[in-house]
């Protein structure tokens, strides 16, 4: 099956500066795909590239077949990192402006509008002005917009900063259910925990440049596991066990030693115990997307 | 060209709505209704001025009928002068008395003021006029005074050359010159109705820099509203640069339009209401039967085009006004030029200087439309449209790489960042 994203060995320089270099990577069709990265990766300018705002200094992009995204612009839902709606607009107008420029009938998009509206808990603002509704609001209306033409693949760009808690969870199951209805879902963030729970395959790029391509648990084993162990020990004797990488120690004095590649945990414990330590607590804590990112990034 | 009709759609409908719309399209047949019969209605409304003429020249009999009869739309009464001035010896006595009634300390006999006073003074052959008056900045007043002086001495001094004064007026009547031009549609004697064509062009072209003007700052501002918002990133991945560039300025077109509709309604309204019937045909005439209503037509759509791009592209950039204003200041400077060449371009069409800046693209609509009226060549009228043309093309070719550039930039605006804009844009 084609791609529904494809880029190869793209880049893109302004002046002096590289903001992507030499990336190439593959979007399966039907899959939630994380794009990864800390503030100014390069994450923006990809997907302009992908989208066919910004051309490329180098290399080519496919997306949904196409080489050129303003071919299939109908077919793609995007929602941008600076977000913004016309203020005079109300939620319902908005949502038949924008679907209709994506060839959707005005009848079509507002009985559709409506509908994605009132289950966003947003039925009592279909007729208010965007300039009269709360941030989190006007970022749901834009979402809307952004997915009323049901498209084939949908890109948000950093869809989860600034709402709140419960609006965080409600996106996430919107981004599920896109993807049951076999949508495309590429979405970027910095916040792993997303990325975590929604991608099955993610993308993390630091400096303009791919660190890793790959599964979330391919991501999260470039991080070594850690064991966290309280008691009466040294930093010295646990630096001995089997395993051990290295150690740290927090105020309250809690442990964590963190693991070589391939060690495993019960290794570890087993020499402690062998070697009679004053264990009084021991975790084994598996690594997390945020410390994969971490340390694929480089703390970047 | 759906989405671009959506957003012309858009455009035209969301200015509709606002009251400042409408404002402005009250705005100008008011002014234009007020300037018209203010100066009338204020003369109506004005009180009429007391004058007193305090003769030592022995030339009062003569002075106030010249002066009533040359007062004309001037509300002026001749009343005594009061007892103390009347009494005065001298012209500095009355002077001194007639300096505390024009400063409004004293009250004639019947209890109203003396707006003015003209002291006459020497002898009617050489009459020397003192006038006092409480309307300083008003020079009506003075101008009809100094005529009704210069009629009294010439008379007085006719009279002493043994010339009849009565037979003057036969002296002074006007030489009978009849105006002839092959350009005159007789083939010969020069009417109203050859005039006219010039004066309704200059009118036009005044409505279209107004037109060109509104339409461009209205594209302005719903750029740099599109920008500050942020919505011009989700409009570029929903429709192309041509149909988002092409849909604003139809759309706003389509608003020059109806201030177009509305305007030439009440114009024809008045026109037909207060101007003579043979006016009214003869202007029909020269807007229909003359081609200025094409010619306008044709003027406006590659004039607004031109401006209407730049305006854009310059928004693009920008997130404030202030920001624009950078840029939109000089070229609203260079925009004024044609207006001052205006008239010159009605009495001297065939200036040299005129024939240069008409082929200035910028300056081509305003002036040509004028000049084409006063006789322009055919070739200078093909010519001049097709650089325009020309210009046009080239302005919004470039207009939307730069609206491209700008609409994802997040750079201050400077000149250095607009131009750079446009070398990248597709890069």
């Amino acid at each position: 099956m084609d791609a529904a994203l494809s880029l190869k060995d793209v880049s893109k320089r302004y002046g002096a500066f590289q903001a992507v270099d030499d990336l190439s990577f593959d979007v399966q069709p039907g899959r939630i795909f994380g794009f990864l990265g800390p503030n100014g990766a390069g994450k923006t300018t990809s997907i302009r590239m992908a989208l066919g705002l910004v051309e490329p200094t180098a290399g080519s992009i496919s997306i949904l077949g196409a080489g050129d995204a303003r071919k299939v612009r109908d077919r793609i839902g995007f929602l941008p990192e600076e977000r913004g709606l016309y203020r005079r607009m109300t939620p319902v107008e908005a949502v038949v402006f924008f679907a209709g420029l994506k060839g959707v009938p005005s009848g079509v998009a507002k009985k559709r509008g409506l509908a994605m509206l009132e289950a966003q808990g947003l039925g009592a603002a279909v007729n208010k002005p965007m300039k009269s509704l709360s941030k989190g609001m006007a970022q749901k209306v834009q979402l809307i917009t952004a997915l009323a033409h049901e498209p084939d693949l949908v890109i948000l760009d950093e869809p989860f900063s600034g709402l709140d808690p419960v609006n965080q969870q409600s996106l996430e199951t919107l981004i599920r259910d896109l993807a049951k209805r076999g949508a495309t879902v590429i979405f970027s963030t910095h916040v792993m925990s997303h990325a975590e729970r929604l991608c099955e395959r993610v993308v993390l790029l630091a400096k303009g440049k791919k660190a890793f391509d790959g599964t979330v648990d391919e991501a999260r084993s470039a991080a070594p596991r850690r064991l966290i162990l309280e008691g009466g020990v040294t930093d010295e004797q646990i630096r001995a066990l089997p395993g051990v990488a290295e150690v740290s120690t927090d105020e309250t004095g809690v442990r964590t030693a963190s693991l070589k590649p391939g060690a495993t945990a019960y290794d570890t414990l087993r020499a402690a115990f062998a070697q009679g330590l004053d264990l009084t607590r021991f975790e084994m804590r598996e690594p997390s997307l945020h410390d994969a990112f971490i340390v694929l990034t480089g703390g970047a | 060209m759906n989405r671009l009709f959506r957003i012309a759609a858009r455009e035209y409908f969301s200015y509709l709505k606002t009251p400042g719309f409408w404002l402005s399209l009250l705005v100008a047949p008011l002014i234009g209704a007020i300037s018209g019969y203010a100066p009338t209605m204020m003369e109506k409304s004005a009180p009429v001025r007391q004058i007193a003429v305090v003769d030592f020249a022995h030339a009062g009999a003569a002075f106030s009928p010249a002066l009533i009869a040359g007062a004309r739309s001037l509300k002026l009464r001749i009343v005594p002068p009061p007892g103390d001035i009347a009494a005065a010896a001298d012209p500095e006595a009355a002077r001194v008395a007639i300096r505390s009634y024009v400063a409004g300390n004293r009250f004639m006999a019947n209890g109203l003021k003396l707006d003015a006073a003209a002291i006459l003074t020497g002898e009617p052959e050489r009459l020397s006029v003192d006038l006092w008056t409480k309307d300083i900045a008003d020079p009506g007043l003075s101008s009809t005074v100094t005529q009704a002086a210069t009629k009294v001495q010439r008379a007085a001094r006719l009279s002493a050359l043994g010339i009849d004064p009565s037979r003057l007026a036969a002296v002074e009547t006007p030489a009978q010159v009849r105006e002839f031009s092959p350009k005159a549609a007789s083939g010969g004697r020069v009417s109203l109705n050859d005039r006219l064509p010039t004066f309704v062009a200059l009118a036009l072209a005044f409505l279209l820099w107004t037109l060109v003007i509104t339409g461009a700052s209205i594209l302005l501002t719903s750029v740099i509203e599109e920008k500050s918002n942020r919505v011009l990133e989700v409009l570029l991945s929903s429709a192309s640069v041509a149909e988002i560039l092409g849909g604003k300025i139809l759309g706003v077109a389509g608003l020059a339009a109806t201030i177009l509709l509305f305007w030439g309604g009440a114009g024809a309204v008045a026109l037909t209401r207060f101007a003579p019937p043979d006016i009214t045909h003869q202007v029909l005439d020269a807007l229909v039967s003359r081609g200025l209503l094409a010619e306008f037509a044709v003027y406006f759509v590659l004039g607004y085009l031109m401006y209407a791009s730049i305006f854009v592209a310059i928004g693009a950039f920008c997130e404030t006004p202030r920001e624009a204003q950078t840029l939109v200041g000089p070229l609203m400077v260079i925009l004024s030029l044609p207006i001052v060449f205006l008239s010159q371009a009605i009495r001297r069409p065939d200036t040299p200087f005129l024939h240069w800046l008409s082929w200035f693209p910028p300056f081509t609509p305003f002036l040509m439309i004028v000049r084409v009226t006063a006789g322009a060549p055919p070739w200078e009228i093909a010519g001049t449209l097709a650089l325009m043309a020309l210009t046009a093309a080239v302005v919004v070719w470039v207009s939307g790489r730069a609206f491209r550039a700008g609409a994802l930039s997040t750079a201050k605006f400077d000149l250095a960042t607009f131009f750079r804009g446009i070398a990248s844009a597709g890069r």
